[in-house]
């Protein structure tokens, strides 16, 4: 079960699970009538279980959010992409990702993930995503933020002009 | 083009193969293979996945991908709408025709859908991805559904402002589920087996395709689980570089499917002919007689008529050249939305009723009869 579409932190649609959708076939003419048969009552029960477990999360979200806006964590310890938001516990959660960067950010949790499903494969080093233009800038506004925390001006400045410069004209 | 004219334009790929039954000894013309499909999914670099993104997101990855789509030769005229724009009805006759996958049909704002008017392809913007192609065949062509495929992406990815589809070098194409990335293609197969499931071989067929790795399910399913006799044979995706491998599994699985339907169905008329000639019989009665017909009723009736015209125990209007496909037709427009829309009355109790009345019909134009 994934819930999909979050809108100002509102869940406004569900998305089955793959697994469903296997399930009731990927063309079946009957199994169109979304909420009554993709979700039956018990599966509403856990919809709505997930629905609320991830409005807290949103809401501390939100609360680390600003905290983190002070503390500014180093660009490779995240424990959220900050390009997307996703957090290792959506991983966790849902096996998914929230965007491709997400795929850099956390290789060393999807590293372990692929371990654990194929213990007899040799370890592998994790994987080298190349980051995206959105990722960059990110990575460079955290140490930006950094750097003004630290009161180190003359870096937060040379950081400004080179997020700039990626930005480019607009 | 308007969503009226993608309506009254049949496609081919609802209507199946245009097969001619017996006299095709080979298993190719014996009605097993219903048709095909191949799935390529992509994402862009930078933005949230479908599954995790604003409205906000949403509708930029639409103005990435819509001009990038409609620059491609035939699209700017193509059948374009948002999920949000399409009412239940209107998306369960855009799933019927199985234009649609299901995940798609149940989406809203900031996706949508692009159909070409021969309507041998649709393409999902924010369904799994942000950029999902279906490609339809009657038949089993993967490599060259593949390659199509592949080249339209690339085309599409020229169009892009900046950045591309998402992938790096291990992985391959980088996908919402790292499950599945790599090379962003699957495919699916359906396959219409009414001997094998007479012969109580569910299990076998499930066995053939689990031991390698190919997922199987019924085509339809209802709450009794997965019932009918068309099956839908798919690949996983394929990891990076393996697509050509689980194309190449999956043409295994299938020919020793359709080698062996083609076997039982000889088998069980050599041996069990008065069976045979019973279910094809009843199924004719049910369909000959019955006042109010279910969609599934039909489509097992329908299944077993078409194991009765490959066993040369139906006859029928010699002057029908394609009576296969005007059968395998019928389970698109006779479903329950098709029905409605034809006789503008929805959800009501009269279909199964209509449905009856129009397959009737049907029989008696093509004097579809059992041969003594
Ligand atoms: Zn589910
Ligand atoms: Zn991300």
């Amino acid at each position: 079960m994934f819930l999909t579409q979050i809108i100002d932190g509102q869940i406004t649609e569900l998305e089955l699970c793959e697994s469903c959708a296997k399930k009731r076939g990927l063309f079946d003419p009957q199994s169109l009538s979304f909420a009554e048969k993709f979700c039956p009552d018990s599966i509403t029960d856990k919809v709505n279980d997930l629905v609320k477990e991830l409005a807290s999360n949103l809401e501390k979200n939100i609360n680390t959010k600003s905290a983190s806006a002070t503390a500014a964590p180093t660009a490779d310890m995240l424990t959220q992409c900050p390009v997307c938001s996703f957090g290792l516990e959506d991983l966790r959660r849902s096996e998914r990702l929230g965007c491709p960067d997400c795929y850099s950010i956390f290789a060393q949790e999807l590293k372990q993930i692929k371990q654990l499903e194929h213990p007899a494969s040799p370890p592998q080093a994790p994987f080298v995503s190349e980051e995206s233009q959105e990722l960059k800038i990110k990575k460079l506004e955290l140490a930006m933020s950094a750097a003004i925390e630290a009161e180190n001006y003359e870096r937060a400045a040379e950081l400004r002009d080179e997020i700039n410069s990626m930005k480019g004209p607009q | 083009m308007k969503f009226i004219q993608l309506l009254e334009t049949r496609n081919s790929w609802t209507q199946g193969r245009d097969i001619s039954p017996w006299h095709h000894q080979s298993s190719a013309g014996a009605d097993i293979l219903m048709g095909s499909i191949a799935r390529l999914s992509r994402s862009l670099a930078g933005h949230c996945f479908p599954g995790w993104s604003s409205l906000e997101s949403r509708r930029e990855i639409l103005s990435i991908l819509r001009p990038a789509v409609q620059a491609q030769r035939g699209y700017k005229t193509a059948f374009r709408v948002e999920m949000s724009d399409l009412d239940l009805h209107s998306r369960r006759l855009i799933l019927e025709r199985k234009l649609l996958s299901p995940c798609m049909a149940a989406r809203q704002e900031g996706c949508e859908i692009i159909i070409p008017k021969k309507q041998n392809i649709s393409i999902m913007l924010n369904e799994e991805e942000h950029l999902v192609i279906h490609r339809y065949s009657q038949d089993f062509e993967c490599r060259n559904m593949q390659d199509q495929l592949m080249s339209f992406a690339a085309n599409i990815e020229q169009k892009l402002p900046q950045g591309g589809f998402a992938r790096n070098e291990q992985q391959g194409y980088l996908l919402s589920q790292p499950s599945e990335c790599g090379d962003g293609m699957q495919f699916y197969v359906l396959l219409h087996l009414p001997a094998m499931v007479l012969s109580d071989m569910r299990v076998q067929i499930q066995r053939a395709c689990g031991k390698i790795g190919l997922g199987i399910h019924a085509f339809y399913s209802d709450d009794d689980g997965d019932t009918g006799n068309i099956f839908v044979i798919y690949t996983q995706p394929a990891p990076l570089g393996k697509s050509q491998q689980s194309i190449a599994s999956l043409e295994r699985v299938i020919q020793t499917l359709i080698n062996r339907e083609a076997e039982v169905r000889r088998k069980l008329f050599i041996l069990r002919p008065w069976a045979v000639r019973d279910q094809v019989g009843r199924a004719l009665g049910l369909l000959s007689y019955a006042n109010c017909l279910s969609y599934k009723e039909m489509a097992d009736s329908i299944s077993m008529i078409r194991l009765g015209i490959s066993l040369n125990i139906i006859s029928y209007d010699a002057s029908e050249k394609a009576i296969t496909p005007r059968l395998i037709e019928l389970l698109t427009i006779l479903a329950p939305a098709h029905l409605a829309e034809v006789t503008g009355s929805q959800g009501s109790p009269q279909l199964p009723c209509e449905r009856a009345e129009q397959i009737k019909a049907l029989l008696r134009e093509l004097n579809i009869q059992l041969k003594p």
